[in-house]
C-alpha cells in the first residue's frame, strides 16, 4: 500500500488530473475517489471497492453511517485548477 | 526567523520524547541545484519545506533529515517512487509507503507530526475490523489524499 499526501495547490497538474475542486479529496488507485473525511469503516469500504473492481460494493465493517455519505470538505479557491 | 516558536517547539519535543519508538529517517527530495530550475519546480516552497523539516528533526535524536536532489540522486528517487518535488519519504527501518508531496505547513504540519509518530511506532490508529478488511484486499492500493494548508 502506498499513501501520498499531496498539497493540491503546489501540484496543480495532479490536482487537475484528478479534478480536485475541494479538499480533502482521496483518490484510490487513480480510479476511485471521494471528497471529504469518511468515517473509518466507509473509508475502508471505499478502498475495498476500488481494489475489488467495479460492481463490488465492498463491505462496511463496524459502522452505521449512511454508505456513500460524504464528509465535510472545503472548496478550493475558485479559479484554481479550472482548465 | 524560525518556523516554530519556542513554546510549540517544546510541545513537539515532549510529544516526540513520549511517543517516538524506532528512529525515523526523513528523506527530502529537492529540485535540482546549481541554478537549474525545471518547469513546475518551486524553489521557494522547497526551501521552506527544508527549513520546517530541519527544525522538526532538531527536536528529537530519533528523527534525522536527509536531503536528496531529484536529478542528482535519480536512483534514490526512482527507488522511492519520487517524480515531483518537494517530496518527503518517511522511513523507520521499514518503508511503509507514506509520502508527502509539497510543504507540510498550516494544518498539515500536524499531519507531518502524526505521520512521523505513526511510522516510528510502526502502526496506525486503525480499528481491528479495518485492519482485517484491509489485510483481505487482493491487490495493491495507492491512496492519494489531496489537501491544502488551510
Amino acid at each position: 500500500m502506498r499513501a501520498e499526501i499531496v498539497e493540491a495547490t503546489e501540484f496543480p497538474d495532479l490536482a487537475r488530473r484528478f479534478n480536485v475542486y475541494a479538499v480533502p479529496k482521496t483518490v484510490i488507485n487513480g480510479t476511485h475517489e471521494f471528497v471529504g473525511a469518511l468515517p473509518e469503516p466507509h473509508f475502508v469500504a471505499a478502498v475495498a471497492r476500488a481494489v475489488g473492481g467495479e460492481g463490488d460494493e465492498g463491505e462496511v465493517v463496524g459502522g452505521d453511517a449512511t454508505p456513500g455519505a460524504e464528509g465535510e470538505s472545503t472548496p478550493l479557491d475558485p479559479g484554481r485548477n479550472h482548465e | 526567523m524560525p518556523f516554530l516558536n519556542p513554546q510549540d517547539a517544546e510541545t513537539i519535543r515532549r510529544r516526540f520524547a513520549s511517543d517516538l519508538e524506532a528512529p525515523v529517517r526523513l528523506l527530502l527530495f529537492l529540485p535540482a541545484t546549481g541554478g537549474l530550475a525545471l518547469p513546475g519546480e518551486d524553489w521557494e516552497i522547497a526551501e521552506y519545506t527544508r527549513r520546517i523539516l530541519t527544525e522538526v528533526a532538531a527536536l528529537s535524536d530519533k528523527v534525522t533529515l536527509e536531503e536528496y536532489g531529484l536529478l542528482s540522486h535519480a536512483a534514490a528517487a526512482s527507488r522511492y517512487g519520487i517524480e515531483q518535488v518537494p517530496a518527503i519519504v518517511f522511513l523507520a527501518g521499514h518503508d511503509y509507503g507514506v509520502r508527502y508531496l509539497g510543504m507540510p505547513a498550516g494544518y498539515e504540519f500536524v499531519t507531518l507530526l502524526e505521520v512521523i509518530i505513526a511510522v516510528s511506532r510502526g502502526r496506525a490508529e486503525l480499528a481491528e475490523p479495518s485492519r482485517a478488511a484491509l489485510a483481505r484486499l487482493p491487490g495493491e492500493v495507492h491512496l492519494q489524499v489531496f489537501v491544502t494548508p488551510t
